[in-house]
């Protein structure tokens, strides 16, 4: 057990990459702070709002992480951190703890708190700017679809040595392609419709258990891939990990 | 221990680097030698198990080295010939590395950084070259692992510094101690190695101790040009020589010259070394 997890080893694990990647987090937040404050002017002055703009950089940030902030996995640099005394579980966790964790918070965070603050500034230009900002995207249902975006890019990132960005991007479209000619091409072989249309004989549905949206079976599938797409991706990110050679 | 048994690599089918290649290392300075593209640093790779076997096996400390498994990882440390190091301290870079190897000594480390030269609390990424790598052969000798592997330490070391990594590797060494330097500066460690690992395309001509060597070898300099040696070259000083140690004299090992024997015919050696 030991070989595979150790608390005080993974607790040293994180401590050492908090600490060698704390530039990152100044350079992050002094990002986020200088553009919250500068749109905030920029709204008092000639009233456009870059909320959105904030919001949706934030969002890629997030979202891209692992591509962007990783160094390549090259001989020059990743001899020292495949030769860290951590198990494969522990890096793969290390990377779990910095973008799915401390990344959000610290950039989520960091954004709320200075809207906050502005909500209280006794200038009604700036107070109407912070009030301009929704964050509704960032429900728990948008946190959890950029996380699984953000766990595909952490697979293309161990995938691909070079490029993994647009590798990973062409990827995930040809993936997208290749689903929707497979989808379309059973459509076709089934029903002899390449579409769902109201003019579709759906006479023999009524001989099957009820599939709509409402029914349980639906609600099941539903669950299911919400648990096992994010899991199935972290699991293949283990794998690659593990053999992933320099 | 190290052991290697039926290891075979390829980074492509049709050139084979190793092919069924077994020996062991257990303690000592091992001098890895060989031409350039042999595979040197891609055992030194297979070692640390960044890369995996193609067939075969490699051990370390009875662990497999493609496991990467963290109680064998601690008892090994890796010295690349290049490397990238994180935006910290010196100081930083140990103090969050060491943690993960339980017999580092921050002492050693403190004095090891003096006598190279190093000043702890410089950013790794302002210093040269040459800096960086006296950084982390300190840090590296002061983990006190089982398992050091050094590739090309000395390249980029000024004189004074080649000078003071030769006294700290005689320092740190010791009968539990295995030490694998692999370099083309053999010069810069001549007195120190022992054992010395020759190798050549897919196969290993020697592994042998410099007693073993001397034994069965002869080596010369002299003024004039020797007949019926094994081997001979000219150099600034006259001739170098190696011939069979027929009468068990008295030899002192020549790294270089017996290098460039060996590579001048390769049959005869590894047949004599039974490698």
């Amino acid at each position: 057990m030991n070989d595979l997890f150790n608390i005080n080893r993974f607790t040293a694990l994180v401590k050492q990459q908090v600490v060698f990647s704390k530039m990152t987090y100044l350079y992050m937040l002094a990002a986020v702070a200088g553009g919250v404050i500068v749109s905030a002017f920029m709204y008092s002055y000639i009233g456009i709002s870059l909320a959105n703009v904030i919001l949706a950089a934030i969002t890629l940030t997030i979202l891209f992480g692992p591509v962007f902030f990783e160094k390549g996995i090259t001989q020059y640099n990743g001899v020292f951190d495949f030769m860290c005394p951590v198990s494969t579980l522990e890096k793969l966790l290390g990377f779990f703890v910095k973008y799915m964790i401390l990344f959000p918070v610290l950039l989520m965070g960091s954004l709320f708190v200075l809207v906050s603050l502005l909500k209280v500034v006794p200038v009604e230009e700036i107070r109407k700017f912070a009030y301009s900002f929704s964050f509704q995207v960032w429900s728990y249902k948008g946190i959890y679809g950029i996380l699984t975006m953000q766990a595909i890019f952490l697979v293309g990132y161990l995938s691909f040595k070079k490029h993994a960005f647009i590798k990973t991007w062409l990827s995930l479209m040809l993936l997208i392609f290749l689903g929707s000619t497979l989808t379309t091409f059973c459509l076709y072989m089934l029903i002899g419709q390449t579409s769902f249309s109201s003019s579709m004989d759906l006479s023999m549905a009524g001989n099957f258990p009820n599939v709509g949206e409402d029914s349980i079976w639906f609600r099941l599938l539903d669950y299911t891939a919400i648990v096992v797409i994010p899991v199935g991706l972290w699991v293949v990110s283990y794998f690659k990990l593990r053999e992933k050679e320099i | 221990m190290i052991e290697i048994q039926n290891l075979s690599f390829h980074y492509h089918r049709s050139r084979p680097v190793f092919e069924d290649v077994s020996f062991r290392m257990t303690h000592g300075i091992y001098g890895l030698l060989g031409e350039n593209g042999v595979g040197k640093t891609t055992l030194l790779h297979i070692i640390g198990g960044l890369l995996f076997p193609k067939s075969g096996e490699c051990r370390v400390a009875g662990y497999p080295s493609y496991t990467r498994n963290p109680e064998m990882l601690k008892k090994m440390f890796f010295l690349p010939e290049e490397f990238q190091a994180p935006a910290v301290s010196v100081s930083e870079l140990a103090a969050y590395n060491s943690v993960f190897y339980p017999n580092f000594s921050q002492e050693d480390f403190r004095i090891y950084l003096e006598k190279l030269h190093v000043e702890g609390d410089r950013k790794i990424s302002e210093l040269s070259a040459g800096q960086k790598k006296k950084a982390m052969i300190a840090y590296g000798l002061a983990l006190n692992v089982d398992y050091t592997l050094l590739d090309e330490p000395t390249n980029g070391l000024d004189i004074p510094s080649k000078l003071q990594f030769r006294q700290l590797l005689s320092y740190v060494s010791s009968m539990d101690k295995c030490i694998i330097i692999s370099t083309h500066q053999v010069r810069d460690l001549a007195h120190l190695i022992n054992p010395v690992i020759t190798l050549d395309r897919n196969q290993v001509l020697l592994n042998n101790t410099v007693e073993e060597i001397t034994q069965k070898l002869l080596f010369a300099q002299t003024t004039y040009k020797p007949e019926n040696v094994m081997f001979t070259e000219q150099n600034l000083y006259g001739y170098a020589s190696v011939t069979l140690n027929t009468f068990h004299e008295e030899s002192v090992l020549d790294i270089e010259t017996l290098f460039n024997a060996v590579m001048n015919d390769k049959e005869t050696f590894r047949k004599l070394f039974n490698a």
